[in-house]
Order: structure tokens, then C-alpha cells, then sequence
């Protein structure tokens, strides 16, 4: 560094202090009438347009229409399943058939909404995402997740399908008969 | 009689290339890119000990990911049928295209790095202390935009690492409270992560936050000379116990000459990571079948990690606390002193606060990183016993 030709410091430019500025406020004289409401109208006007077009401007973001799959799933008929559980990749859905009843249980996990994976027991669930555990009745059996998994609403159309519901929880009583 | 071709030189550069001390003034104050810089400079400032060069490195590495994000945006379509027929292209069938896509990770991973490194060093210096609490607020902004730039980019090659990790961060917005579930939709277009939700990462990846962080960058900048330059050589701050404070040169060649170096350098690093390390692909985005483990990249994995507790305290209070202490933090610690100097002796207690903050959030991560196994169960790195 020593070897650096020296040069004379510049002049301040530096942003006015806080200081500065109380010195500077006390020579500006008070604000007449007419000027004080002409910021009051302006201002108004301001914030006026601002906030319209702030919310349209959000609301355009909104969608008024969804385009993704309906919540309602057309499925096979009941027999068509095997008595256990069976996952239905595409809709995140885990049809539990015990005997002659069939239920269907969420797959997506209540904590963060990761897909549960059944575990090594076949029976209960686990997701890979965060550890949260359920059992073969969606209950939690590990946290983080606080709620069970739900169950979703089953009806069968004229010709004999399963229809499930997924924005539709029911308790766990309910079950359609193969 | 001068040429045309002179004349033309001269109405663009009319001061020509400057051969004097004076001229070398004119030509920083008289250049749009250059007067961001003072036109000389203390000597203290050009030590490499005063900034090691982390804030200009974090700004070069910004250069870079815009330079091969237009590249990228050449071969890249942001629809969920194509977007990851376009990273495979990207790797196999475009001239160049894996090390574009190479450079372009690993300068986002060394931003990241690099904006966190930076902040340590101004907290370490305490260079945020007046007069310049308002920069540091803008730093603290930069460095949310600089996350929020990496979480974007992060959907866009469409594959499962894309799919649950907005999947994941988009619920945790859920356990906000009010204002959460109505954000969630608003970012995603939709209940789900699909083409609304691609569709607007996109543009706030590639148009939306580069412009806000452009503009923040500059003012960020141009307040470094408007508030005295560097705190380390501000002979308010260090009084005259620095006999280097009040010694001046000029930017132009010092300051300049430096300044590229260090360009160079960022470049040469991440080149070398780009032709050594591939940007990993995962397989196709899966909405049945998350990976297992699914992690977050290393910078969300503290997150991850705390998620995996509470979605609502690690997810969303912590964090939010966290980040309206960082920003606050010039007006709170009303300690005036150790401004410009490194672990100053009159800050015990804010260095001892922050150091534990960071050890905390660098010890998770680490967790996340080597001790989360499948089904994100503990498991030591050598493999074997768990908890």
C-alpha cells in the first residue's frame, strides 16, 4: 500500500445526518392553507387509483376457474379390489377393503401434504417427506402431522362404480358393501 | 483532419482514455457504470481483509446467473409437458447446454453461499451501525430475493425435487395464519402445484424478482459510497487511530484493477465447479410417489429440519421472527461502538448472540444434510443404528 501515490481527500458528499436535518427542518416556514389542501387532494386521488388498480390487479390473479381433476373419482366396481389396501397412484387415494366393506382413506399427508407411503406392516402409513407415522384407521401414531388422515366419501352410480368423494370427510363407520 | 472513424470514437467516449491523475477523476465521474464508484478511494478500503471481496462476488455471481438465465430461457419451455423434455435436452441433445445449465446452478448455490458469508462479514465488522442502518435493511432484502430467486428456480425443471419441494413450502403457508391459505392460492394459481403454478414461478423467476433485485442492488450500492464508503476505513468511526483512513487514491486504476481480479476469480470457480459437478436431475415429477428421502437443497434444510418438529413453529414463527430480527437489527443494537473494526471488543454480547444463531442454524443443516435418512428418520452418516 505504501507504495500508492497519496492524493487530498474529496469534498462531503455524504447523505445529510439526522442532525442536518433537524437544522434544516426548523427553517422551513409552516404550510398555508391552500397548499396544505392541495396534498390533501392529491393525496387522495393517489392512493385512489393506486388502490384500484392494486386490487384488480390481484384479483386478475385469482382464478375464477379450476382446471385441474375433480375431487369426485369414478372408479371400478367394488369387487374389483382386493381385500386389503390398494393405492390409487393417480389420485392419492388409499381404498381399504376389509371383508365385504369397502372405505377410502386420503394418501396425501395432513403435516405438509407429501403422498403417505404404506409401510413395511402393510397395514399403516408413513411419509417420506417429514416422518410423520398413522395406523391402518389413518390415526397418528408419530407426529409432526397433528391430524389423522380422513376419511373421504364413497357412493356407487346406477351402473355399480365407486365413486369417491375427496372434498368430502366422513367418519370411519362409513362404507359402501362389495 | 481527424478521421471519421476518430470522430466517432470521440462523440462516444469524449474524454478518451485518460492518461492523468485529473483525467482519471473525470473518466469515474463521468461514466454511468463507473460513478456508482467514488472517484478515489481510502487505502484501508482496498485491503483485502476490509470486505474480502464477498458483497462484489455476490454481485458478480448475480451477472453471471442473468447472462446464462437468458441462455437458459432460449431452450427452456415452462409448461409441465415439456419442461423436463427440455432439461434432457439440456444434458444430452444442446451444444454446450449441461455446462449452461451447470454454470447456472452452481453460480445460484455459490450466490446463496456467498449472500450468507457476506452478511457474517458486515455483522462481524459491524458495518451496519450508523449512518448506515438503512443498507443493511436493503442487504437483508437482497438476500430474501436471492432465496426467493432460488425457491422459483427451483420448480422449473419439473422434476420430483421441484414437485415436493413447492408442494412442501407452499403448505407450510397453510399454517399462517389469515393471510396463508389465500397466499398459497395467489402463488400457485390453483390448490395444487401444476401449469398455473410453473407458469407463474417462471415469470417471477425470469422477469419479476431479477428486476426488484436490479433495482435494490443498485441503490444498495450507490448507498456504500453515499453513506462514507466502507466502515473500516470511515475516519468518523476509526478515528485517527487508523493512519491508513485518511490516505486517498484513485479508483481508477486501484479500486478497478481489483475489481476485475476478483471477476476473474469468480468466474474461474464457477467454471471449475460447473465442468467438474452435473446439476443433478431427478426423475419426472410424480404427485403419487415422493423421493425417499425427499430433501430441500442445502439452504432450506434448517428449514426442513424445524418443519419436521412444527409446521407452525419451525415452518412459519420461527422463521418470521428470525427475519424481522435481521432486519431490524441496526435500529435494535443501539451499540454505537466497533463500527469498522472485526469481532470489536466493545460487542461481546451481539457477537456471542449471533454466533450462537448461526452455530444453531449451521448445526441444523447439518442434520438435515447427514443425519435424515428415509422416511427422514435419524441415522448416523456411517450408516447403520438409529434412535
Amino acid at each position: 500500500m505504501s507504495k500508492i501515490p497519496s492524493i487530498p481527500p474529496p469534498d462531503q458528499t455524504r447523505l445529510p445526518s439526522l442532525g442536518d436535518r433537524n437544522k434544516m427542518d426548523t427553517q422551513t416556514p409552516d404550510m398555508d392553507r391552500r397548499t396544505f389542501l392541495c396534498w390533501i387532494a392529491g393525496g387522495a386521488v393517489t392512493a385512489g387509483t393506486l388502490l384500484t388498480m392494486g386490487t384488480g390487479a390481484l384479483r386478475l390473479l385469482i382464478p375464477n376457474v379450476h382446471y385441474g381433476e375433480s375431487p369426485r373419482i369414478f372408479l371400478d366396481p367394488p369387487a374389483t379390489y382386493p381385500i386389503g389396501v390398494t393405492y390409487l397412484e393417480k389420485h392419492r387415494v388409499y381404498l381399504v377393503r376389509n371383508g365385504n366393506q369397502i372405505r377410502a382413506l386420503s394418501g396425501v399427508c395432513t403435516h405438509l401434504g407429501c403422498s403417505v407411503n404404506l409401510d413395511e406392516s402393510g397395514r399403516g402409513f408413513h411419509c417420506p417427506c417429514h416422518g410423520s407415522r398413522f395406523d391402518d384407521r389413518g390415526e397418528v401414531l408419530r407426529g409432526p402431522a397433528a391430524r389423522s388422515l380422513p376419511w373421504l366419501h364413497l357412493e356407487r352410480t346406477v351402473d355399480g362404480r365407486v365413486v369417491v368423494d375427496r372434498s368430502r370427510e366422513v367418519s370411519e363407520s362409513e362404507a359402501i358393501q362389495v | 483532419m481527424p478521421s471519421p472513424w476518430k470522430k466517432f470514437v470521440h462523440s462516444v467516449f469524449p474524454l478518451g482514455w485518460p492518461r492523468s491523475h485529473r483525467e482519471r477523476l473525470q473518466a469515474v465521474r463521468g461514466n454511468l457504470w463507473l460513478h456508482v464508484f467514488p472517484a478515489r478511494v481510502r487505502t484501508g478500503s482496498l485491503h483485502p481483509k476490509a470486505t474480502l471481496g464477498l458483497g462484489l462476488i455476490t454481485f458478480n455471481l448475480f451477472v453471471i446467473l442473468c447472462l446464462s438465465g437468458v441462455w437458459l430461457m432460449m431452450v427452456y419451455t415452462p409448461s409441465t409437458a415439456l419442461a423436463y423434455r427440455d432439461m434432457n435436452d439440456l444434458a444430452h441433445v444442446v451444444s454446450g447446454g449441461r455446462f449452461l445449465r451447470n454454470v447456472h446452478r452452481w453460480a445460484a448455490h455459490l450466490m446463496v453461499l456467498f449472500c450468507i458469508l457476506h452478511l457474517i462479514r458486515v455483522f462481524c465488522t459491524g458495518a451496519y451501525k450508523r449512518p448506515r442502518e438503512f443498507n443493511w435493511v436493503l442487504g437483508v432484502l437482497l438476500f430474501g430475493l436471492t432465496l426467493a430467486l432460488s425457491f422459483t428456480g427451483y420448480l422449473l425443471p419439473w422434476d420430483q425435487l421441484s414437485f415436493w419441494a413447492i408442494t412442501v413450502s407452499a403448505n407450510i403457508l397453510d399454517y399462517v395464519p389469515v393471510l396463508g391459505p389465500p397466499m398459497r392460492r395467489l402463488l400457485l394459481g390453483g390448490e395444487e402445484v401444476g401449469q398455473a403454478a410453473l407458469l407463474r414461478f417462471y415469470v417471477l423467476h425470469v422477469f419479476a424478482l431479477p428486476t426488484v433485485a436490479f433495482l435494490l442492488i443498485a441503490v444498495h450500492v450507490w448507498r456504500v459510497r453515499k453513506d462514507g464508503g466502507l466502515a473500516c476505513s470511515d475516519p468518523e468511526l476509526r478515528g485517527k487511530e487508523d493512519p491508513n483512513a485518511n490516505t486517498y487514491v484513485l479508483t481508477w486504476p486501484h479500486l478497478l484493477l481489483r475489481l476485475m481480479l476478483v471477476m476473474q476469480a469468480t468466474l474461474i470457480l464457477v467454471f471449475i465447479c460447473a465442468l467438474l459437478w452435473d446439476a443433478p436431475l431427478l426423475k419426472i415429477a410424480n404427485p403419487a410417489h415422493p423421493p425417499n428421502p425427499s430433501k430441500a437443497p442445502w439452504y432450506f434444510l434448517g428449514l426442513q429440519e424445524m418443519v419436521s418438529y412444527s409446521a407452525f413453529w419451525g415452518g412459519f414463527f420461527i422463521p418470521t421472527v428470525f427475519a424481522v430480527l435481521l432486519l431490524l437489527l441496526p435500529y435494535v443494537d443501539s451499540n454505537p461502538k466497533g463500527a469498522g473494526y472485526w469481532f470489536s471488543r466493545h460487542r461481546r454480547f451481539a457477537i456471542t448472540l449471533f454466533a450462537i444463531i448461526i452455530f444453531s442454524l449451521a448445526l441444523l443443516t447439518v442434520i438435515g444434510l447427514w443425519f435424515r435418512g428415509t422416511h427422514w428418520t435419524w441415522q448416523w452418516p456411517w450408516g447403520g443404528t438409529r434412535i
